[in-house]
């Protein structure tokens, strides 16, 4: 088994050809190394691209906050930048796994090991990010539903693609955003449902909307028949509750010996829903 | 005079704890030392029709296989009841160390020791073992039934009764209920938990040329360890020798006698392949193959007259004891004991307690052993009688509670009784004048509950427990102390030597220790039974006053001092005008060959350590989830030794009840065992989720116990759930009789509720 230490995004490039398949990214290692131990996941080397320097950058370009992949959880968790305009994210990213883990695990990989209902994926979600990824035929960019391709399926070959940054476009000042979970104990436990959305508010009424829930799907799956009612509708109290109970015609959770059953998870998602929102009328001092 | 009792000392093993360099079984390596792996059943129920080790066997590295078929089929039982049963009762044998008719999925069918884990591992695997599926029985109530099938049938008391049906009565519980003017009712079921300590069971194993055994191990108890290894294996117990590496990580109560059966098995491997043998267990294996906490159903009726006073009291017990008993019988005779006849003065009482086989894993010890269970029924029982009376819960427990004076069920004394105290200070920190019983309304309720209870300060005259120390001054005076006691965690060592400082006195960095280890000193039966301060305190006592004699006795000779009115403080031996260190002396004494050495046994007698819980939650009522905000802890602890350690004992416990009264619970998947392997599936609350608590020391100092000590270890965990279940129904007005009260649960009873 290889460890590759990568220092340039071209040194990752490189080890994808080199390794023919063979070798995977490493950004963190939280999830990876645990499914190679369990043999999950199995591959000759890893690409630790933690200590590619520019990858570990959180900036503002050309009006969008951009997230390097290296970046850790933690660093989100803390950054100024982000929680000036979207503290529903550094909320998100400060609630994977334990303080721990956050020092370690990234954003990308939050989103590429396409857990349902990873939190800081599930933050990010409703920003609607450019996700930008490099492989030796190029660069592409992918919008959030892009990334998963099946439950617990990423949409990303690691052994041949890398997620290089996350971009997101900065607020308008009517435009906050929000992330709620159902969770069972605060640190190591996935939550029983999550949320989050987003929304610009123009003279109260919502101008545009995108709400994301978890685990009800595949990914952060979005709350399409919420998000329709919403649209053009005052944000109160009343049409939240509304928009809660229509997220369900999106939602088809499972039950879980533990994180609650389909009933449970039922009856609450329209109440975490109806809070996400909800929370953006408070943020915006409309509730 | 007390210069160290009641200080704040830091721990002994604080550094080396701190600073990673404390040695724990986890950390021991032997030359040429094997590393071994177990073999489960996966089944429930069966039996092995056949097992072929021989390609496990042929795998290069592979140095013993052992199994049901090459290794002792001697009956035992791995917790230390089997070596302390009073005399004139039998206790249970019904394990083996390998099993061809597992009974449950995890039961040990063989096992492999290589050279490696990987390799063990393997050749775990290469055993090729064919089952026929029996029928099996996982709830205690059914397994009662005539038509279930058999758990144990050549050696349970009746249909699936392991070892007796407890029975405990005082006074005339008929002739109670007929005097009484209201009667409550209640049936609870309670979860299976897991005590989910620190450090997995584990053993190093090593059988010598010379004939001995020598075994690393985590166990609580080291002599009763080396006797069941001893007995089991037919080996001498002189020539077992069993130690704590000296540290264990965590015991709770889950390794009273054997650590699962980690000694067992190493034992049996390192005997077969003439080398250490090294057996660590998965956090998997831990939660799923070793003792949990008792899982069952409780009943209970409690007759009262108009105006409060308690007459009558009856309960009955089905505990879950798994498919063998480990300490079933003596867990539900604590349970009636301590958990129904011991907090209130009811003067007519009846309990029967069923410790029953299923075919789940085993149940046994677990901080609390049987109280908390006994208490959940009896404070749901009285405060439904508030209720019923409309009397506040705190007036008609303080009116009912245990007074010195009282003739108890108890073969001892009441002793000092702290528990009003408690109840007082207890609601006074949580504010329950201001906020019990106030309108609740909206999504989110706050409410605040209480209980209360009692237990015992160690196991005697139950079972049998007592403990021997030896005392010796060395020949520059300073002074070191032998006991067979370990350190599991909470500081018995540094406490205790806060004790012998004070009754020697001599200066507490001049004490060293000699513990967790067979060796250390003759028999003393661990840390168990909220026992190890309270008991080794008594005997080093009695030691203590008899070295000081000898010391004085020699000193007055010697240095032609008066022995009248000799005093030893602060490392100096003073008689009227004359003085001499205890340096100068032991050196003096040793120049004339004289060591000062003494040993003393001693049963030690009983007190009961008394406390009660305030609790205030937060419940949303749209989402189920139930948050507990803050637990008030007073505890009636006789005497506090050392704050520091008495506050951090009773916050461990405290934050065991919130995970038991809110989230923790062992989930059974039918044919695939235990859903709880590890702790990602285990919702044991973190450090994030600890609620604010304020421990609060009450001391009413016991007329039995040294300096007034009374015991602590277990308590901190017995009364948390009922207090917080208290609190939830003074927020909702919904009585909770099934814990833990996950968001499930709770949201389905709001919404049964606002249907009615």
């Amino acid at each position: 088994m290889k460890y590759i230490i990568a220092e340039s995004v071209d040194d990752v490039l490189r080890a994808f050809s080199e390794n023919d398949g063979k070798a995977m990214v490493l950004a963190g290692g939280t999830d990876l190394v645990l499914d190679a131990e369990s043999g999950k996941k199995s591959s000759d080397a890893w690409i630790d691209i933690m200590r590619i320097p520019e990858l570990k950058e959180i900036k503002t370009e050309d009006n969008k906050i951009v997230i390097g992949s290296a970046v850790t959880l933690t660093e989100i968790a803390r950054s100024e930048l982000i929680k000036k305009y979207y503290p529903s994210l550094c909320k998100g990213a400060g609630t994977v796994g334990s303080l721990q883990i956050r020092n370690a695990a990234t954003l990308t990989g939050n989103i590429v090991s396409a857990q349902p209902a990873a939190d800081a994926a599930m933050a990010l979600a409703p920003l609607d990010p450019e996700i930008v990824v490099v492989s030796n035929e190029g660069e592409r960019i992918l919008n959030m539903e892009e990334m998963y391709s099946g439950f617990g399926k990423s949409a990303i070959d690691s052994t041949r693609e890398l997620v290089k940054e996350v971009r997101i476009h900065i607020p308008a000042e009517n435009e906050k955003a929000s992330f709620i979970r159902l969770e069972l104990r605060k640190s190591l436990s996935l939550p029983m449902l999550n949320a989050a959305a987003r929304a610009r508010v123009e003279n109260g009424v919502i101008k545009e909307i995108m709400i994301n829930m978890a685990p009800v799907g595949v990914g952060p799956k979005r709350a399409r028949a919420a998000e329709e009612f919403l649209l053009g509708k005052e944000l109160n109290e009343e049409n939240a509750t509304e928009a809660g109970k229509l997220a369900l015609k999106d939602a088809n959770p499972r039950s879980n010996p533990l994180r609650g059953s389909k009933e449970y998870r039922e009856e609450t998602l329209p109440v975490i829903i109806e809070r996400a929102v909800a929370d953006i009328g408070v943020q915006l001092g409309l509730l | 005079m007390e210069s160290y009792v009641g200080k704040n000392i830091p721990r002994n093993d604080g550094y080396d704890k701190a600073t990673g360099r404390g040695k724990f079984t986890h950390d021991i390596f032997l030359p040429h030392m094997l590393y071994a792996k177990v073999l489960r059943s996966p089944y429930a129920h069966a039996k092995v029709t056949s097992i072929d080790t021989s390609e496990a066997e042929k795998l290069k590295g592979v140095r013993a296989v052992c199994t049901f078929e090459n290794t002792t089929n001697k009956l035992f039982n791995t917790s230390a009841s089997v070596v302390t049963t009073n005399p004139g009762a039998e206790p249970v044998r019904d394990q083996t160390v390998f099993t061809g008719e597992p009974k449950y999925i995890g039961d040990e069918i063989a096992a492999v020791a290589a050279d490696t884990e990987k390799i063990a591992e393997e050749a775990v695997k290469l055993i090729k073992v064919e089952y026929e599926e029996l029928p099996y029985v996982l709830d205690p109530l059914e397994a009662l039934k005539d038509d279930a099938p058999d758990v144990q049938p050549e050696l349970a008391h009746k249909k699936n009764i392991c070892g007796e049906v407890i029975e405990i009565n005082f006074g005339d519980v008929k002739e109670g209920f007929e005097e009484a003017e209201e009667v409550v009712e209640a049936f609870v079921k309670l979860p299976r938990v897991k005590q989910a300590q620190m450090e997995t069971h584990a053993a190093v194993a090593s059988y010598k040329g010379d004939g001995t055994l020598e075994v690393y191990s985590t166990t609580q108890t080291p002599h009763p360890t080396k006797m069941i290894i001893a007995y089991t294996f037919d080996l001498p117990e002189s020539k077992v020798h069993v130690k704590n590496p000296p540290y264990v990580g965590g015991g709770f109560g889950v390794r009273i006698g054997i650590s699962g059966k980690a000694e067992i098995i190493a034992t049996a491997l390192t005997l077969k392949a003439k080398r250490p043998v090294k057996y660590v267990y998965t956090r998997e294996e831990d939660f799923i193959a070793s003792d949990t906490r008792h899982g069952g159903y409780l009943k209970g009726r409690l007759g009262a007259k108009k105006d409060g006073t308690f007459v009558a009291l009856d309960t009955t017990a089905w505990l879950n004891t798994g498919a063998y008993a480990t300490f079933g019988v003596e867990l539900l005779g604590v349970c009636g004991a301590c958990g129904t006849a011991g907090t209130y003065h009811v003067p007519n009482l009846h309990y029967s307690g069923y410790p029953v086989y299923t075919n789940q894993q085993t149940a046994g010890a677990f901080r609390g052993f049987g109280t908390p269970q006994g208490t959940f029924i009896v404070e749901t029982l009285v405060d439904a009688m508030a209720k019923k009376l409309g009397m506040d819960p705190i007036e008609l427990r303080k009116m009912n509670t245990m007074r010195e004076e009282d003739k108890n069920w108890f073969p001892f004394s009441v002793g000092s009784v702290g528990i009003n105290e408690c109840l007082d200070r207890a609601a006074e920190e949580i504010g329950w004048k201001e906020k019990r019983g106030k309108c609740k309304e909206g999504k989110i309720r706050r409410g605040v509950g209480i209980a209360c209870g009692t237990h015992v300060s160690n196991a005697a005259p139950f079972c049998v427990d007592y403990n021997a120390v030896t005392l010796r001054i060395e020949q520059d005076g300073s002074m070191v102390v032998q006991s067979g006691i370990p350190e599991i965690g909470p500081g018995s060592t540094t406490a205790l030597l806060q004790v012998t400082a004070d009754e020697m006195g001599i200066d507490f960095d001049k004490i060293t220790m000699q513990y967790g280890d067979t060796k250390a000193g003759p028999f003393d039966i661990g840390s168990h039974a909220t026992r190890t301060l309270y008991t080794v305190s008594q005997v080093i006592d009695k030691a203590a006053k008899k070295l000081k004699a000898d010391i004085f006795d020699y000193t007055a000779e010697l240095m032609k001092m008066e022995r009248e009115g000799m005093k030893l403080e602060g490392g100096v031996i003073t008689s009227g005008e004359k003085s001499i260190s205890i340096k100068a002396l032991a050196y003096e004494a040793h120049l004339r060959g004289k060591q000062f050495i003494v040993s003393e046994c001693l049963v030690p007698p009983n007190s009961l350590p008394w406390y009660a819980q305030a609790a205030e939650v937060e419940v949303d009522m749209e989402t189920g989830m139930v948050k507990v905000l803050k637990v008030a802890a007073a505890h009636d602890v006789g005497k506090v030794v050392n704050p520091r350690l008495a506050e951090g004992q009773i916050e461990g416990g405290v934050i065991q009840g919130v995970g038991y009264a809110c989230r923790e619970e062992m989930t059974y998947v039918d044919n695939k065992g235990f859903y709880n392997n590890g702790f990602h599936k285990y919702m044991l609350p973190t450090a994030d989720d600890v609620p604010e608590i304020v421990p609060i020391l009450v001391e009413s100092n016991d007329p039995k116990g040294i300096y007034g000590i009374k015991g602590i270890g277990e308590v901190g965990v017995c009364p948390t759930a009922p207090a917080i279940v208290s609190a939830v129904e003074d927020a909702t007005g919904i009585r909770f009789y099934e814990i833990p009260m996950t968001p499930g649960r709770v949201l389905k009873a709001i919404k049964e509720k606002e249907k009615a």
